[in-house]
């Protein structure tokens, strides 16, 4: 049997090599899985085996995979996009509204407070100081936190693209797209953010 | 007299002509959108797109400690390939191609104006003026 077949008999729902099924493993569903997510991505699952060598699956996933939602946000007029799957809430956020208990600066938020970080310091750019400002809430549920930037100015769809050169790879950007003027914008890399405020 | 020869591009840069390997050289393009990426190191301009891939711009001017001047019409970026990286270098003109013979091309001395030693990998007198023949690799990689 061709390995094409085979793929497809280990992907057919139900098909499993164990004799018995505990609570996580034998079933046949996880391969299944596997193979309509990603045919329902729009890309291809091969194999390539080689008895008593190893087993290599290759997927293929279309590029167009790299499009997202994403809001545009401004830190002192330059524009940076946020992928809409890391914010859980925009909020907008009066100036004195902010407190400093021990150092942190916070905001109500819900029933308790909020961590607020600013992009400008962290990317050491200059903000401009306003009345108000947004801030989009990241982070985990039980620990969120809130990013402040100085506006956010809507939402779009991106294709995004990868910078990997070691001279411009830096903590917090995890890639760059463009907004229709041939001018790369950068996209946040929040959970790496999130994890800078924290430590 | 003959020999083996290599091609040049050949730039300005403060007012000194320096020289990478046309092989190296991919495009020379006018200088247009370079996106500031916050927390570089201070030669690193931004990224630019060039042919769909987002590459580093490096200020070649600043890299070597020059004054930085505005970017005008003459200004060029040169993007260049070392292995697998491909990164633009901003320069004040490039406009000339030539060809220099290998043996016109002699070692860089202790110390080279203003330059970093090791990313000078020769001088090469020609006619009338000398050129600096970079090493590409210590310039984009050895900081």
């Amino acid at each position: 049997m061709d390995s094409s077949r085979v793929l497809q008999m280990i992907c057919a729902p139900g098909f499993s090599t164990r004799e018995e099924a505990d609570l996580g493993a034998g079933r046949g569903v996880g391969m299944t899985v596997v193979k309509t997510t990603i045919s329902g991505l729009g890309g291809t699952l091969a194999m390539d085996t080689r008895p008593g060598k190893g087993t290599r699956l290759t997927i293929r996933l279309p590029l167009t995979l790299a499009i997202m939602q994403a809001l545009i946000i401004y830190i002192d007029d330059q524009p940076f996009v946020v992928p809409r799957s890391a914010i859980h809430e925009v909020l907008r956020v009066e100036t004195d509204a902010v407190t400093m208990p021990e150092n942190n600066e916070v905001i109500p938020y819900r029933a308790g407070v909020l961590p607020i970080v600013y992009l400008h310091r962290l990317f050491r750019m200059n903000g401009k100081s306003k009345n108000s400002f947004h801030v989009f809430v990241a982070g985990s549920d039980f620990s969120p936190v809130g990013i402040a930037v100085d506006r956010i100015a809507g939402q779009r769809e991106i294709v995004v693209r990868s910078v990997e050169d070691s001279l411009v790879r830096v903590p917090g950007i995890a890639g760059a797209t463009e907004l229709g003027d041939g001018r790369p914008v950068l996209i946040l890399d929040v959970a790496a953010i999130v994890e800078a405020v924290k430590s | 007299m003959s020999g083996p020869s290599e091609s040049f591009v050949l730039f300005e840069l403060a007012g000194n002509t320096c020289g990478v390997r046309s092989q190296a050289v991919q495009s020379v393009e006018m200088v247009e959108h370079v996106t500031a990426v916050p927390n570089a190191l201070p030669f690193v301009e931004g990224v630019t797109f060039t042919r769909g891939q987002v590459i580093p711009s490096v200020n070649l001017r600043i890299r070597f400690g020059f004054p930085r001047i505005p970017v005008d019409l003459r200004a060029r970026m040169l993007v260049v390939r070392l292995k697998d990286r491909t990164a633009g270098m901003l320069v004040d003109s490039a406009r000339e191609f030539i060809s220099i013979r290998a043996d016109a091309i002699e070692p860089p001395g202790e110390t080279v104006a203003g330059f970093s030693v090791r990313c000078v990998e020769g001088i090469a007198t020609l006619a009338n003026r000398v050129v600096l023949i970079l090493n590409l690799e210590e310039v984009i990689e050895g900081v």
